[in-house]
């Protein structure tokens, strides 16, 4: 009974009356559930104030024309890919040190972000190049780095996913590799020729476009960091029920 | 298709010549001297090629700007799509876990009895 209590208190929810200890944070428990709420609400706050000043304040950019209106949430989603592979990166050296399930979590959540935000920007990236260039994709260096990032990122969740007992080990090192590639992506402007611009020209655009472009970025990240946390929360009750129906079950069924 | 395949406008000048532009506007002139009595008034001082020239280009930069709001409405559905498509699919998730919570509570029950 103690090891199902000591489970039963990392639970999310209230569990059978009786049994749950009462938690001496609950009230930061309580912030901790809705959180990921205040975060999509402040992001659900901000998106409709960003595309109306994307599309109605922005001056149109000359040699571009409209199709320049995808850079607000184009970059941005790059920006998030490599933060996402990053944090990914980070948790999974946390996770291969201390085996903290929450680091596992961590990194699998936004590992589940960067997919997102990858396929958001390898999406919209060719859907302006075809619109500008007149080509979807020059398989430029950038493109093809952000591409390799993508897939093994999504190489480390079908591990997470289907890999056997030990594979989470696998799965950590492609994450560590996957947040190696983050300063290629950025710096493969620099050493290779690309059609992407050089990494200059973006501070040097003018202030009413950084005026529509931090709106931008700022609720991308809030929507992405509140669907983060929300499954970061999945995650480690997955896990926890997992231990219950292990604690509960007769040792005679457990097999 | 290049979008931006504008004839320069210098060609089509050349074309026209000085000649031509002084015979167009004597015959607009004569023209207007005709039409005097029934009000109507003829355009002086333009070149037909010029403005043929300026609906040509007005015609490209319209094209552009459509297939831009084309390319940039595609561009944001995806975008939206893809996050209420995880929205979804966190929301399933979810509702699957409360049935493994649940599914727990009764096999607490169950070695409780």
């Amino acid at each position: 009974m103690g090891q199902f209590v000591a489970v039963c208190g990392r639970l999310p929810y209230p569990c059978q009356a009786g049994y749950c200890p009462s938690p001496s944070g609950k009230s930061m428990d309580k912030l901790k559930s809705i959180l990921p709420y205040l975060l999509l609400l402040a992001a659900l706050c901000l998106f409709p104030g960003s595309v109306r000043t994307v599309f109605l304040e922005t001056p149109i950019e000359r040699t571009m024309g409209t199709a320049f209106k995808i850079f607000f949430f184009h970059v941005p989603m790059g920006w998030l890919l490599m933060l996402m592979a990053m944090v990914s990166g980070i948790a999974s050296i946390v996770q291969l040190r201390s085996g903290s399930k929450t680091a596992a979590a961590v990194a699998q959540a936004s590992a589940e972000i960067g997919v997102l935000t990858g396929a958001g920007v390898l999406l919209t990236g060719p859907i302006w190049g075809d619109a500008t260039w007149g080509k979807p994709w020059t398989g430029d260096a950038r493109q093809v780095t952000t591409a390799l990032l993508w897939l093994v990122v999504v190489a480390y969740l079908l591990v997470r996913r289907y890999g056997a007992g030990s594979s989470d080990r696998l799965a950590a090192g492609l994450a560590i590799f996957g947040a190696v590639n983050v300063p290629v992506i950025y710096y493969a402007v620099k050493i290779w020729k690309t059609t992407h611009p050089t990494t200059d020209v973006v501070p040097s655009l003018p202030s009413s476009m950084w005026a529509a472009f931090w709106p931008c970025l700022g609720a991308l990240l809030l929507c992405s960091l509140g669907l983060m946390a929300i499954r970061i929360r999945q995650l480690c009750l997955a896990d926890t029920l997992d231990e219950l129906w292990v604690a509960t079950t007769p040792e005679g069924e457990q097999a | 298709m290049n979008r931006l395949d504008v004839p320069p406008l210098e060609e089509t000048e050349a074309k026209d010549g000085a000649a031509k532009d002084g015979a167009a506007t004597a015959e607009a002139k004569t023209e207007a001297a005709k039409s005097a009595d029934d009000g109507y008034v003829p355009v002086t001082g333009r070149s037909r090629k010029d403005v043929e020239h300026m609906r040509e280009c007005e015609a490209l930069v319209s094209a552009k700007t459509a297939s831009d709001y084309e390319h940039v409405v595609l561009a944001y559905g995806v975008l939206w799509a893809l996050f209420a498509a995880y929205g979804m699919f966190l929301w399933r998730r979810s509702a699957q876990l409360r049935q493994d919570l649940e599914d727990v509570r009764r096999q607490v029950g169950r070695s409780g009895s």
